[in-house]
């Protein structure tokens, strides 16, 4: 049982960045929905500069890097050019999830990848980013309602006019909002190779960043919510990998489905609470005339 | 009349000058320029019809819209203003005519949003503002809870908070009654007896006549005249306003806010007609328990026009929606003695229930569309042969439709959305009348349009009239609902109340229902 | 007031002109991508020409070429289409590939199942099978979507899974076929089998898809449902307050989509593999929403853009045979061309801003 949580705990990080992630360029009024390439891209940056260049953690600052600035992409076309949200997010969806693979195989090419080093465990058998996760959340919590520029950038998510009209820099708060949201969620798929698997693999993310985005509209679009949610998805995250290992007389399969399943379900409740961001995937433009 | 540059005593330099302002948008000329120069410790009206610029001018003050040529002035010195920022920066605040306020955060949060709070004490020094020039507010109020009013004085007090010497006001009275017009016009005297100006934007000449010290008069982008308020009269600047080509005098004083109480037209017969539109006990449930639309009940005979008057945000939308089958709602409504509610809005459309309504671009076309298909939304079902859609058909009636009513644009290929706002009201006319309306609800069916366009829409609602439709006008301009209707009534907290023949409403009595003060029902 | 009458719009000559400034950044933002995509390729140590020669040539080589060409070209037309008619509604639909996951198993229950049957009694089924399996699939987040407001990105997606494990809980239990190793089913009797035509034998579904995006694209334009479709998509609450039942018609446009994805999975099973196999869904969601993104959502252009992506997916291969370039520089090139062409609307608006600016001042 005991097994059971630490596994839990474990399987927690990456949904926890991934959807602090989405919730902090959501806030802001950026709808990412590039998780699941993101993270490939975190997966196959993380796994090859820990391989070669200098462990694991250069890995996760690497693929920090990378996912923000895929992020700026989508705040940079969002903002400037002003371009559909979803469509560009797809658009670099493929992108990321495309240079993942092709890096991976540039690199390692058709051989038995090597594995690398786990991240060491710091106290009751967990590693260092466990406890960077949940802090980054009570940091999240706090900078949003807790500070002027929190504050800030909420408002920039909440009704962009009215920010722009007192002074607020809509442009560069999303701007930031979407570069640090794609390093999150980058950071969230590195930590895949390095916690679970020792290699990476094209379906390491399996579904994760969408149920990620599910996450974040589950925990409302609140920091701390999210945390609490995070621990529902690990925890049918553990179950269905766990199935796949011991039997347990029904097919496992339809364990496997599980947090899929269960996060369909869960949805119908959470898209009732309307908590998400009055300007949650929508562009502002401020010479945009509405009256004459 | 004065130079629109020389300030008042000559000698020391004008708190605001604006020179050569001009601003395009596409093709499309907003600002010609424009000169604008407001004194210290001035309330100073930005008059003109719709359309004339004034929002346009001063949202280019606000750093809201970069101009293409001119410069600005405050104290003297040259500022540059490329953002709202820079407009707080040198002492400009705006109260824009949609507040601009986040609904889920607190009255203090949407005060100080934006400035530096450390070591600050925001309840405090919102209490001691708004004692100081008389904007009541509770600082931890959610603002999305709070009336037009309430929201509008904190609209004040934010500019107030970033220490503006420069307000400005854009259409400040629309959505009030008369009563908070009077507290409004108090606070801006406070403001200016506290040695800040006042730049009041309206359309109104009684308004800039009762609260201005002077005026700007603009019209089609470009400046007109800068008059003191001592050596003019109403007459003169509607005169000024309306220029060249002068609509009807009814329609100029309609648009121009000058219409009088009971007017001249206490003799007009009352309406009697076979009674064409029931309806009894309608009710739209709401989130909260509190219906949005609660126990209406009218009645319509054919040929006759009902106005309804109220504040924004009484339920209107809904109200509109609901007498027009947009919104499911108990009770009941005939129309010639077939009942409607129940049914689908196609089912109201085809029996002759047309609604115009009040937001063109986001309720009444579809802008990316052009103007055929437009025409053709709505009557697509009836059209249509076997499933499919004849538009070479569509395409020759739209052309008749767009030289019958008059819309100017290129082609009847050319994408709705980029109409200017009285010609998109055209097309939705022409849509209307298409489909041969035995009942029509048009909402704030003039707002935004230049006095051209209103004079055509009230020819055509009293056409549509006369030729025995029944006609409802829910209008937040008051003076718009007593030039038109043959009753009045009026929409308070999703209720209707009062019932006023033509003639024998007082505006002040009409005030006092729309705030819920006088209990007549 | 004036007399003067407006055109109903503009000339022959006025719209042929449009029709070729609108193809400029079509033409730029391919020309862009495989230059970039060159450069990559070139850094990475290999030949660019020769690449680009092995991916654009292979579809026409010879006809084998081009009947794998066209046999891509089946499900990359009809997964775009499930992506661009919801999208016309303003309607992300990126649950395609379980929408045809679902058709595959359904016209693979039928396939076995009553694999006795002739070819005029089960043929049809096994189609009709998967048709309904795909739209019933698609259906399911059209209800959440309609019913509790779900957001239809995540319930599609989050269907896809689930349609893994299905797929893999058939293909390696129910209907097995212990000699193949891997999860694959058994095969489909014989009368479930697409006729085939021509040498090399190209199946009929190739036919049959070419009427039915000739079908949709006429429907799109000239029908009631069509129009209702655009009107929603452009401006939901005008539609709905002038008599279009707006939930309908995206519920509706939903399955349509996961009908047609279900045919595909229906066809890759008949007409392909005869049997259904794990990885059957290919990268075809993938593709077809880049496709359908690419065309605008326009149903007219879907099987064009499809064909030029089939002949670059057909062609992957072969690059990698001849110039060693890795098959995954085709995605990166194809999302580069939407990414390009996206880009492309701003640069367009900003000219035409520009000469509007030039001509007002």
């Amino acid at each position: 049982m005991s097994d059971f949580i630490t596994l839990t705990i474990t399987a927690m990080v990456p949904f926890l960045f991934v959807a602090q992630g989405t919730m902090l360029s959501g806030r802001a009024g950026i709808f990412n929905v590039s998780q699941e390439g993101l993270m490939l891209l975190g997966a196959a940056i993380g796994y090859l500069v820990s391989l070669k260049w200098g462990g694991n953690l250069v890995g996760l600052l690497v693929a920090a890097l990378a996912g923000a600035a895929f992020g700026a992409i989508l705040g940079w076309a969002t903002t400037y050019l002003r371009m559909d949200q979803f469509v560009v997010g797809l658009a670099l969806f493929f992108l990321s999830g495309g240079t993942a693979s092709l890096l991976y195989r540039v690199v390692i090419g058709a051989d038995e990848p090597p594995r690398i080093r786990p991240l060491p465990d710091i106290v009751f058998g967990q590693d260092v980013l466990v406890f960077v996760a949940i802090g980054l959340s009570a940091l999240l919590w706090w900078w949003l309602y807790r500070t002027d520029s929190g504050m800030r950038l909420r408002s920039v998510g909440e009704n962009p006019k009215a920010a722009d009209s007192l002074g607020i820099n809509v442009t560069r708060t999303r701007m930031l909002a979407a570069s640090l949201g794609g390093g999150l969620m980058a950071v969230g798929g590195a930590y895949l190779p390095m916690a679970f698997s020792g290699v990476y693999a094209d379906g390491i993310v399996a579904g994760r960043g969408w149920l990620a985005i599910a996450l974040a509209f589950f925990g409302g679009w609140r920091p701390q919510l999210i945390l609490a949610g995070s621990l529902f998805f690990a925890a049918m995250d553990v179950l269905a990998q766990r199935a796949q290992v011991s039997g347990i007389g029904i097919p496992h399969q339809f364990v496997s489905m599980l947090p899929y399943v269960a996060t369909l379900l869960v949805m119908i409740f959470a898209f009732r609470w309307a908590l998400v961001p009055q300007f949650l995937g929508k562009n502002y433009d401020r010479e945009s005339r509405i009256t004459g | 009349m004065s130079a629109p540059d020389a300030a008042p005593g000559g000698a020391a330099p004008p708190l605001l000058r604006m020179r050569g302002i001009r601003k395009t948008f596409g093709p499309v000329v907003a600002l010609k320029d424009v000169d604008f120069t407001v004194g210290p410790r001035e309330v100073h009206g930005l008059l003109g019809g719709n359309g004339a610029g004034k929002t346009t001018l001063m949202n280019v003050l606000y750093g809201l819209y970069a101009p293409d040529a001119g410069t600005i002035e405050i104290d003297g010195a040259p500022v540059v203003i490329a953002s709202p920022k820079d407009a707080i920066a040198a002492g400009v605040g705006m109260v824009h005519q949609t507040f601009l306020q986040v609904d889920v955060f607190t009255v203090a949060e949407n005060v100080v949003l934006g400035t530096d709070t450390s070591g600050v004490d925001v309840n405090g020094r919102i209490r001691e503002l708004s004692e100081r020039f008389g904007l009541a507010v509770d600082p931890a109020a959610r603002i999305g809870d709070l009336p037009v009013g309430v929201r509008q004085r904190v609209e004040i007090l934010k500019a107030l908070y970033r220490g503006a010497k420069i307000l400005v006001l854009d259409e400040p009275t629309t959505n009030l009654t008369p009563q908070e017009v009077d507290a409004l016009f108090g606070s801006m005297r406070a403001i200016v007896d506290e040695g800040m100006s006042v730049v009041l934007i309206t359309h109104k000449i009684r308004e800039t006549m009762a609260a201005c010290d002077r005026m700007t008069i603009m019209r089609d982008g470009a400046w007109i005249a800068t008059v003191d308020a001592a050596d003019t009269s109403p007459e003169d600047l509607a005169a000024r306003m309306v220029g060249a080509a002068p609509a009807s005098d009814e329609t100029a004083d309609v648009a121009l806010g000058g219409t009088e109480i009971g007017d001249a037209t206490l003799d007009v017969p009352e309406v009697t007609g076979p009674v064409r539109v029931v309806g009894s006990r309608l009710t739209v449930p709401g989130t909260g328990g509190k219906a949005v639309v609660e126990d209406v009940s009218i009645e319509l005979c054919e040929g006759e026009i009902l106005g309804i008057a109220g504040v924004a945000g009484n339920g209107q939308v809904e109200l509109a929606e609901t007498l027009t089958g947009c919104r499911p709602a108990h009770g009941s409504l005939t129309l010639d003695g077939t009942e409607l509610v129940g049914r689908p809005t196609e089912a109201w459309l085809r029996a002759g229930v047309v609604y115009v309504p009040e937001d063109r671009q986001r309720d009444g076309i579809l802008p990316g569309a052009d103007i055929t298909e437009n025409l053709v939304l709505g009557a697509h079902r009836t059209r249509a042969k076997a499933g499919l859609i004849d538009w070479g058909r569509a395409r020759r009636e739209a052309v008749e439709a767009i030289s019958e009513f008059a819309v100017k644009t290129p082609s009847a290929a050319t994408a709705c959305g980029q109409l200017s706002g009285g010609n998109i009201q055209r097309v939705i006319l022409a849509r209307a009348f298409a489909h041969n309306p035995k009942m029509l609800l048009l909402h704030n069916p003039t707002r935004g349009l230049d006095i051209a366009s209103t004079q055509f829409v009230y020819d055509r609602i009293r056409a549509a009239a006369a030729g025995g439709c029944s006609v409802i006008v829910i209008s937040e301009d008051l003076d718009e609902v007593i030039a038109l209707a043959d009753r009045i009534r009026v929409a308070y907290s999703g209720r209707l109340v009062g019932d006023f023949a033509r003639g024998h409403a007082d505006p002040y009595e009409l005030g006092r229902l729309m705030t819920g003060v006088s209990g007549a029902a | 007031m004036s007399t003067v009458t407006v055109a109903a719009r503009p000339s022959v000559g006025e719209r042929a002109k449009a029709a070729g400034v609108a193809a400029i950044p079509y033409i730029l933002a391919v020309l862009v991508a495989f230059v970039v995509v060159a450069i990559i390729i070139a850094l990475l140590g290999h030949d660019p020409a020769k690449a680009f020669r092995a991916v654009l040539t292979n579809s026409f080589r010879n006809r084998t070429g081009m009947v794998q060409t066209l046999h891509k070209w089946v499900p990359l037309t009809l997964l775009a289409l499930a992506f661009a008619i919801p999208l016309g509604a303003g309607r992300f639909n990126i649950g395609g590939e379980g929408q045809m996951i679902l058709g595959a198993t359904g016209a693979v229950a039928m396939g076995i199942l009553l694999s006795d049957l002739p070819t005029v009694v089960l043929l049809p089924l096994l189609i009709v099978a998967g048709v309904a399996a795909g739209a019933l699939w698609a259906g399911i987040s059209a209800w959440l979507m309609q019913q509790f407001k779900v957001n239809e990105i995540l319930s599609t997606v989050l269907l896809n899974f689930v349609s893994f494990e299905i797929l893999d809980y058939l293909a390696s239990v129910v209907w097995s076929d212990p000699g193949a190793g891997g999860a694959v089913t058994t095969a489909i009797g014989a009368g479930g089998e697409l006729p085939r035509i021509g040498k090399p034998p190209m199946h009929i579904g190739v036919i049959l898809v070419a009427l039915l995006a000739i079908a949709a694209a006429f429907y799109a334009r000239r029908s009631v449902a069509g129009f209702e479709l655009r009107a929603v998509g452009l401006n939901e609450r005008a539609a709905k307050l002038h008599g279009i039942r707006t939930g309908k018609v995206a519920v509706m446009s939903m399955i349509v989509a996961g009908a047609l994805a279900g045919l595909a999975g229906a066809i890759e099973v008949a007409g392909v593999h005869h049997r259904m196999l794990e990885g059957i869904q290919s990268n075809f969601l993938i593709l077809g929403i880049i496709i359908g993104l690419i065309a605008r959502g326009s149903l007219t252009a879907v099987p064009f853009v499809a064909f030029g992506i089939a002949v670059l997916e057909v062609g992957a291969g072969s690059m990698q045979r001849t110039s060693g370039a890795p098959v995954e520089m085709v995605l990166i090139l194809e999302g580069l061309i939407l990414l390009f062409l996206l880009m492309s609307d701003w640069v367009t608006d900003q000219l035409r801003l520009r000469a509007s600016r030039k001509a007002a001042a």
